[in-house]
C-alpha cells in the first residue's frame, strides 16, 4: 500500500495446529491432524485482509488462533507487538477488547434469550464500559451504524423476531461496540442470500474505511474476497499457497489450488460472450 | 411436449395478522428434459412454488387457485393414492438442506433402498441394492461406500447421496431447492456439474430453485425472476440475465459479485427485502416502494406483461 511507516496490527510466524482424531474407541491409535501448518502472515493496520480457502482448509482454525480462542502447537502470534501466547488476567482481557469476532452464522451466534439491547450490551458489561446510561447511548450508535435503525425499535426484540440479514447486523453492532481495533469476520455472510450477503459487504467496508478498523475477512468465496479485500492469502489444507493484491491474485493465480477455486466460481461466460459480442 | 403447465397459480398462508399472498397467479410451462430456473431471495415465494407443485405445503396454506397439469393431469385434483404414485416416482424433489436430513442411525444406503422399495415393493432388497451401486456410480460415490453411516460421509457425498435418491425412481421431474447452497464453492461446482450431466443423459426435467443467480445461470435454460410472490421477469437465460428488462431483475442482478466484479446494469443498491407483506394492495406493483424508474401512474394501475420478444416477458408497464 501506499503509506511508508509499515506498522502490522498483525504478526503471525510459523504457526502451527495439530488435532488428534481418535479413529477407534476400541484402539488407542490417534492420527494427527495438521490444521494450520507452518503460517506466516502479517496483516497492515486498517486493511480489508482476506482468508480464501474451500471447507477443511483450515482457514476458520486460523482465525480461532488469532483470536485466542484455541492453543496453538508452535510459532508465534503478535497483536500490536504483544506476544498473545501466555496472556492472562487484565492483558488478556484487554487483548480481548481490542480484537473481535463476527460469527459465520447469525441463526445460532445469537443467544435467543437475549434479546437485542442486551445482546450488544454485555460486552459492555463484561467490560465494565460506562453506566447503564452510557451504554445504552453506545449500543444505540453500534446498532444504527449496523444499519439497524431507529435501535429503539430493535432493542427489544429477540433473535427469532429477526431476518437473516438483521440478526448478522446485530451481531456486526455487538462485535464493534467495543470499538475493536480488528476483526474477524468468519463467512458472515454464508447463511444468507446474495442480495442481502451484499448489503452486508457494504456495511463492512464503510465501517472498515470509516473507524479505521482492520479485517480478516475469512471466505470461500473469491468473488466476495475481490469486493472487499486488497490484499488475500489462500490457504488450502493448513498452508498459504500464495498471497498478494487480490486483483494480482485473480487475475494471474500462481498455483493449481487457486487456479481450481477461480474455475469453481459460478460465472456467467455466456453473458459475458454476449456482451462482448454486442 | 409439455411435461409440466401451471396455470394461475395462487397459494396463501393464514397467518395471525390475516392472509399472506405467498405465490401470486403463476403460471408456467415446462418441456420434456428442459430446466427451469427460480431464482428470487429468501421469502419471495420460490420454495412455495416447489412445495406446492407436489403438494406438500403445510396446515395452514391454501391453495387460492390454479392448475398444476402434469402429462395433462391436475395434481391439485389428484387423491392421496394418485399422490403416492407420482410423488418420487414422476416428480421427485431435493429439499432444502436435505444432506442435513440422512437419519443418523441408519446407513444411507439402506435409506436409498427403502425408498425404492416403498414406491416399488415387487422390487427385492437385493435387486434394490443393485440399483443402488448404479446410482452410487452414477453421482461419483465409491460403492464401497453404500452402507457407511450419513456422518462417515463428506459433506459433498451427503449431498451427492441425496442426488442419487431423488434419481432412484427415475422421476420425469426433479424439483431442486438450493441444493448447492452452504457447500463451498468447488463442492458446489462438482454438485452443478454432476446435475447437468444426469439431466442431459436421462433426459429428466428440472425446476431449480435458488437465490444464487450464477448458478441458476449455469444449470438453467430458462429463468423465471420471483419477487413477492409473484413472477416478474421470464425468458430465456441469455435474454433474461444479459437483457434484464424489469428494474427488480436488475437490481438484483447488480447485487451478484463476481471475479470481474459488480454486475454493471446501472448504478443502484441492492433491493431491499421483499418479503411478501399482509398489507400490499391487490393488483399494484409490489416493486413500486423500490423502483428507481417508477412513474406516477404506477401507483393506481396493476403492472401489465410486456412481451419483450416471444420468450421474454416482464411484469412492468414501462420496461422495454
Amino acid at each position: 500500500m501506499s503509506s511508508s511507516s509499515r506498522s502490522p496490527i498483525l504478526q503471525v510466524e510459523d504457526l502451527l495446529k495439530t488435532y488428534r482424531t481418535d479413529r477407534s474407541l476400541i484402539k488407542r491409535s490417534s492420527v494427527k491432524l495438521t490444521a494450520v501448518n507452518r503460517i506466516s502472515l502479517e496483516i497492515e493496520r486498517g486493511e480489508f485482509f482476506g482468508l480464501v480457502g474451500a471447507s477443511g482448509s483450515g482457514k476458520t482454525t486460523l482465525g480461532r488462533l488469532i483470536l485466542k480462542l484455541e492453543p496453538f502447537d508452535a510459532g508465534s502470534i503478535r497483536f500490536n507487538d504483544l506476544q498473545i501466547h501466555g496472556l492472562k488476567g487484565s492483558k488478556l482481557k484487554a487483548f480481548r477488547r481490542q480484537i473481535q469476532l463476527i460469527p459465520q452464522d447469525p441463526y445460532q451466534s445469537l443467544n435467543p434469550y437475549l434479546s437485542v439491547f442486551d445482546t450488544i450490551a454485555e460486552p459492555l458489561i463484561i467490560h465494565r464500559m460506562g453506566n447503564p446510561g452510557e451504554r445504552k447511548v453506545r449500543a444505540r450508535d453500534a446498532l444504527e451504524a449496523a444499519g439497524l435503525s431507529p435501535a429503539d425499535d430493535f432493542f427489544p426484540r429477540y433473535p427469532h423476531q429477526l431476518s437473516g440479514g438483521q440478526r448478522q447486523r446485530a451481531a456486526i453492532a455487538r462485535a464493534m461496540v467495543l470499538k475493536p481495533e480488528f476483526v474477524v469476520a468468519d463467512e458472515p455472510t454464508s447463511m444468507l442470500d446474495a442480495s442481502i450477503s451484499f448489503t452486508i459487504f457494504k456495511l463492512l467496508s464503510e465501517i472498515q474505511k470509516q473507524k479505521k478498523v482492520t479485517f480478516l475477512f475469512i471466505t470461500h468465496d473469491l468473488a466476495a474476497a475481490r469486493f472487499l479485500c486488497n490484499r488475500i492469502a489462500v490457504i488450502n489444507q493448513g498452508e498459504i499457497v500464495e498471497s498478494g493484491p487480490t486483483l494480482d491474485i485473480i487475475e494471474n493465480p500462481q498455483t493449481e489450488y487457486t487456479k481450481s477455486l477461480i474455475q469453481a466460481q459460478p460465472s456467467f461466460s455466456f453473458a459475458q460472450k454476449a456482451a462482448a459480442a454486442t | 411436449m409439455t411435461l409440466l403447465q401451471v396455470n394461475n397459480l395462487s397459494i396463501a398462508y393464514q397467518t395471525r395478522t390475516g392472509t399472506a399472498l405467498a405465490v401470486d397467479d403463476v403460471s408456467f410451462a415446462l418441456d420434456k428434459g428442459k430446466s427451469l430456473g427460480i431464482v428470487g431471495e429468501s421469502g419471495c415465494g420460490k420454495t412455495t412454488i416447489g412445495m406446492g407443485l407436489l403438494r406438500l405445503l403445510p396446515d395452514n396454506a391454501l391453495i387460492k387457485q390454479g392448475a398444476v397439469l402434469f402429462k395433462g393431469s391436475d395434481i391439485l385434483e389428484f387423491s392421496t393414492a394418485a399422490l403416492q404414485d407420482l410423488r418420487w416416482k414422476k416428480i421427485s424433489m431435493i429439499f432444502q438442506a436435505a444432506m442435513n436430513a440422512w437419519n443418523p442411525v441408519q446407513r444411507v444406503g439402506d435409506q436409498i433402498i427403502e425408498a425404492i422399495r416403498i414406491h416399488d415393493p415387487g422390487i427385492s432388497r437385493d435387486k434394490a441394492k443393485l440399483e443402488v451401486e448404479k446410482l452410487y456410480e452414477m453421482v461419483d460415490i465409491p460403492t464401497n461406500r453404500i452402507f457407511d453411516y450419513p456422518h462417515e460421509y463428506s459433506g459433498g457425498m451427503k449431498q451427492r447421496a441425496i442426488i442419487a435418491m431423488a434419481l432412484s425412481c427415475r422421476p420425469d421431474l426433479i424439483i431442486a431447492d438450493e441444493p448447492s447452497t452452504a457447500l463451498d464453492v468447488i463442492v458446489q461446482d462438482q454438485i452443478i456439474k454432476k446435475i447437468k450431466a444426469i439431466q442431459k443423459k436421462f433426459n429428466i426435467a428440472i425446476i431449480f430453485i435458488s437465490h444464487d443467480i450464477g448458478v441458476v445461470a449455469d444449470v438453467c435454460h430458462d429463468i423465471m425472476v420471483m419477487y413477492k410472490g409473484r413472477i416478474v421477469e421470464t425468458g430465456k437465460r441469455e435474454e433474461v440475465f444479459v437483457e434484464p428488462v424489469h428494474p427488480y431483475t436488475k437490481s438484483l442482478l447488480s447485487s451478484y459479485l463476481t471475479l470481474d466484479g459488480v454486475l454493471e446494469f446501472q448504478n443502484e443498491s441492492a433491493p431491499k427485502s421483499c418479503l411478501t407483506s399482509t398489507d400490499q394492495a391487490p393488483g399494484t406493483c409490489g416493486f413500486l416502494p423500490n423502483c428507481p424508474q417508477a412513474e406516477p401512474s404506477c401507483a393506481s394501475e396493476a403492472p401489465q406483461w410486456q412481451a419483450i420478444s416471444e420468450t421474454h416477458k416482464a411484469l412492468c408497464r414501462f420496461c422495454k
